[in-house]
């Protein structure tokens, strides 16, 4: 009874903080995730599948360190950045963020477009529908309502399991693809792979988990807590990566076709997994597309308001934060207007917003190293060397991969 | 009026013409009129140089200091200008929220010798501009739209640091403007500073007006708080705060650490919180106050209103007196109004409402806040099955525990 009752405790703890990480986890999987994972899985096959456990780690690691630090300093990324660094490299980052997250953008309002056609709904009527509404749920909710919204539409992720479960894969060879690499190192490989990390660990997550972290207002005494729904949200999320590569490869790479995007993979998974199949790997796109264009936008507004100081937080009303929802406006409308030019190719702007976020990456980890390796700010929840040597390590790897990827993309 | 943006990275001359190094940083005291003490020079293989104020010749237009100029050291006192203040989150007191510093302006004083202190702080746009040296360029746009032509500036008396401390130096002085500050809303801007920070800042506050603004942070911070605090200094803070307060507090913390508090506490205080605290597993105990008052039902009015007088400083809501018999049990309730109403030799129990709105402990708060409503009472007294008063649920607690659940 005791037992329970402390079970009881624990786990009512552990929902109290469930959300930050859960959510952003889940919006990295986003529209571009989907497209990303769905063409690398068409082009490699099972060997694409080997990266899953690199990127969950990374993905672990950094959540973690963003999370600690909104957690302890009671600051996001930005205020850190603007802080210790001043406005001129506040500036500089916060334009390389801001361009890099409007192709984000571009992606998941072109994955919710691709979906919606999919379905043959009007994208003139339905895309401004859920823009309209977007922006006001955005503009007029509190964070709680917010966050429980979001936690509700990750159920739809499921799709992904009933799509893998009828495209009926090669179970036992994914589970070896998964540990043992099943393709050829090339230069094209290490692209997409880059293209693939950073469509999962992106630099708009590191700042998005450190500003909803901070708004969310956990003391440093629940950070056990928080990093076990970090790690949670990051091998759940990765999970479903993994179920949506492996149902376009026991369908789309197996028989050999080319897909250029997420919508692409959807018609092509259905002659051979069955109708079924097909609109559940669309309905999760539709989605996907629709958490990434409210997440994404969001991280570009806080990073905004924490660096240039002015306020902005999900719990203060529209008319006390205006520049902070107007950012959040000004960034989809952008990318509408991009995604309704007519010819305008979503697949190449895809691979290339993936691509900039992974070589951002790197920037964003040096600023997460310094941070969270400081005395002052931290105390006692200093990074640790094994977190040290996984945080160096991986930004080392990804700078390495992604020039070397560039290189031969470009110039061989 | 000089702006930190254009004179940092100005060259610094002596007046005989020797390049010395570049501005790098003023130091300033913190206090109403925030001194400028010392400037930090770079020099050309990145040295620093800290020299004091009264070397200084001159400053606008071109920085000029003595020839023989001497160094100095920093002393306790001395904030940075680039540490403490530029970047950081300020409160704008009188605008209410917290804002960032963009720049920073400097004011000469009129003297014999050239002192400088810091006038206040640029938040608007421009001063971002300014630091690219882009103001100029943009003033004819800013002319043509007529948007924001006038930077945002505030004075020193109208901001207040959250971060004037260098290193571990516990600062008391620069903090005079906090006070002016609603409890509630510092509390708000507290929480968007480090926990070490706000530590700092409630312990250099007055005691009453920082166990005022602990009791408005929100439970995690009261948390970590007092995780810090010694068991001495936080009983003494308990004892300052609302007790259904300082019962969420307690619950919060450890149950070792709770002890230590509650047996540093007097012990009349102690008994009370005990009481409160076995009571707050209950629907509605969470929410009861102990912080109620009581006059006997034999007494006059007159004596009422005198007793009233005399207890009304330590009580923080008092909008009833409850009327209780020999045994102790709730016989009436009388409100402060109506105790006005009635002369002074008229006896408590002929006035007092005897027909009582009351709830138990075990009663949901629904309930609760419906009786309030339907009988438009602002505090509903808590009673045991021996008709004691327990305590007294009050309106704004209540409706506070309402709001959360539609938000």
């Amino acid at each position: 009874m005791l037992n329970f009752r402390r079970m009881r405790k624990q786990l009512l703890l552990l929902l109290a903080v469930v959300g930050p990480g859960i959510i952003t986890a889940f919006a990295d999987n986003d529209a571009g995730g989907v497209a990303t994972y769905s063409v690398a899985a068409a082009k490699f096959g099972y060997g694409m599948l080997t990266t899953i456990i690199p990127i969950t780690i990374v993905l672990m690691i950094t959540q973690e360190i963003g999370s600690r630090l909104a957690v302890v300093t009671g600051k996001g990324l930005g205020d850190l950045i603007r802080e210790r660094f001043g406005i001129r490299i506040s500036l500089l980052i916060f334009g390389l963020l801001f361009f890099v997250n409007l192709g984000v953008i571009i992606q998941d309002l072109g994955g919710l477009k691709d979906g919606l056609k999919l379905f043959h709904l009007n994208i003139y009527l339905f895309l401004p529908l859920i823009i309209l509404f977007l922006f006001f749920f955005i503009a007029k909710s509190s964070y709680a309502k917010i966050e429980k919204f979001f936690l509700f539409l990750i159920f739809f992720y499921l799709a992904y399991l009933v799509s893998a479960m009828l495209a009926k894969p090669d179970w036992g060879l994914v589970a070896k693809s998964v540990i043992i690499p099943q393709s050829k190192i090339s230069f094209d490989y290490l692209y997409t792979s880059i293209a693939v990390l950073g469509t999962t660990v992106t630099a708009w997550g590191q700042f998005f988990i450190n500003s909803y972290v901070k708004d969310k207002k956990l003391s440093p005494e629940k950070l056990k807590y928080n990093r076990l729904e970090i790690y949670a949200g990051a091998i759940l999320t990765d999970f479903f990566s993994l179920l949506m590569m492996v149902a376009v490869i026991a369908t789309i790479f197996v028989h050999g076709i080319q897909i250029n995007g997420a919508a692409d993979a959807a018609r092509a998974i259905e002659p051979f997994a069955g109708n079924l199949a097909g609109i559940m790997f669309g309905a999760g796109l539709l989605v996907a597309g629709f958490i990434g264009a409210a997440i994404v936008p969001l991280a570009t507004a806080y990073a905004f308001s924490e660096f240039f100081g002015y306020e902005g937080s999900l719990d203060v009303s529209f008319n006390k934060s205006q520049l902070f929802y107007g950012f959040f406006m000004l960034q989809i409308l952008l990318g509408f207007a991009v995604i309704m030019i007519p010819g305008v190719s979503l697949f190449k702007i895809t691979l290339y917003a993936d691509y900039l976020n992974g070589i951002f990456l790197p920037i964003i980890f040096f600023f997460l190293y310094r941070f969270a390796n400081n005395e002052e700010l931290m105390g006692e929840y200093k990074n640790t060397r094994f977190q040290n040597i996984l945080l160096v390590g991986s930004g080392v790897v990804i700078t390495f991969a992604a020039l070397i990827g560039a290189f031969g993309k470009f110039f061989l | 009026m000089l702006y930190f943006s254009r004179l940092k990275g100005m060259p610094v001359h002596t007046e005989g013409g020797i390049m010395v190094g570049k501005l790098e940083d003023l130091f300033f005291l913190a206090s109403e009129t925030p001194l400028i003490t010392k400037l930090v020079i770079k020099t050309r293989n990145k040295h620093e140089i800290i020299a004091s104020v009264d070397e200084l010749k001159k400053m606008n237009g071109a920085i000029t200091i003595k020839d023989n100029f001497k160094q100095t050291s920093l002393s306790d006192e001395d904030l940075s200008l680039l540490r403490n203040l530029l970047d950081k989150q300020i409160i704008d007191v009188e605008g209410h929220k917290v804002v960032r510093v963009n720049d920073v302006t400097i004011q000469e004083k009129e003297n014999n010798n050239p002192s400088y202190y810091i006038s206040g702080v640029d938040i608007g746009f421009r001063g971002i501009l300014r630091w690219l040296k882009l103001e100029d360029a943009a003033l004819p746009l800013y002319r043509l739209t007529k948007w924001d032509s006038h930077p945002h500036f505030l004075s020193w008396t109208a901001v207040q640091p959250l971060e004037l401390a260098r290193g571990n130096v516990q600062l008391k002085k620069g903090l005079e403007n906090l006070e002016k500050i609603r409890p509630e809303d510092l509390a708000d801007y507290l929480e968007k500073t480090t926990i070490r920070n706000v530590n700092k800042i409630v312990s250099s506050l007055d005691e009453d007006y920082a166990a005022e603004v602990i009791s408005d942070l929100n439970t995690s911070y009261q948390t970590a708080l007092f995780r810090r605090f010694s068991p001495e200094k936080s009983a003494e803070l308990i004892t300052l705060i609302d007790p259904d307060e300082a019962v969420d507090i307690l619950l919060t913390l450890p149950e070792e650490r709770r002890t230590d508090i509650l047996e540093s506490l007097p012990r009349e205080k102690s008994q009370e919180l005990h009481a409160l605290l076995k009571l707050s597993k209950t629907p509605i105990g969470e929410l009861i106050t102990t912080d109620y008052f009581t006059i006997p039902a034999t007494d006059t009015i007159g004596k009422a209103i005198s007793t009233l007088r005399e207890h009304t400083e330590q009580a923080s809501f008092l909008p009833y007196l409850y009327v209780i018999n020999e045994e102790k049990e709730l016989v009436g309730v009388l409100s402060v109004q109506s105790l006005l109403a009635h002369d002074n030799d008229e006896r408590v129990r002929d006035v007092m409402e005897q027909n009582l709105i009351v709830i138990h402990v075990t009663t949901p708060r629904d309930i609760a806040v419906k009786k309030m409503l339907r009988y438009k009472v602002y505090a509903l007294p808590v009673l045991d099955n021996a008709q004691h008063l327990e305590g007294v649920v009050r309106f704004d607690d209540l409706a506070e525990t309402v709001l959360e659940r539609y938000a």
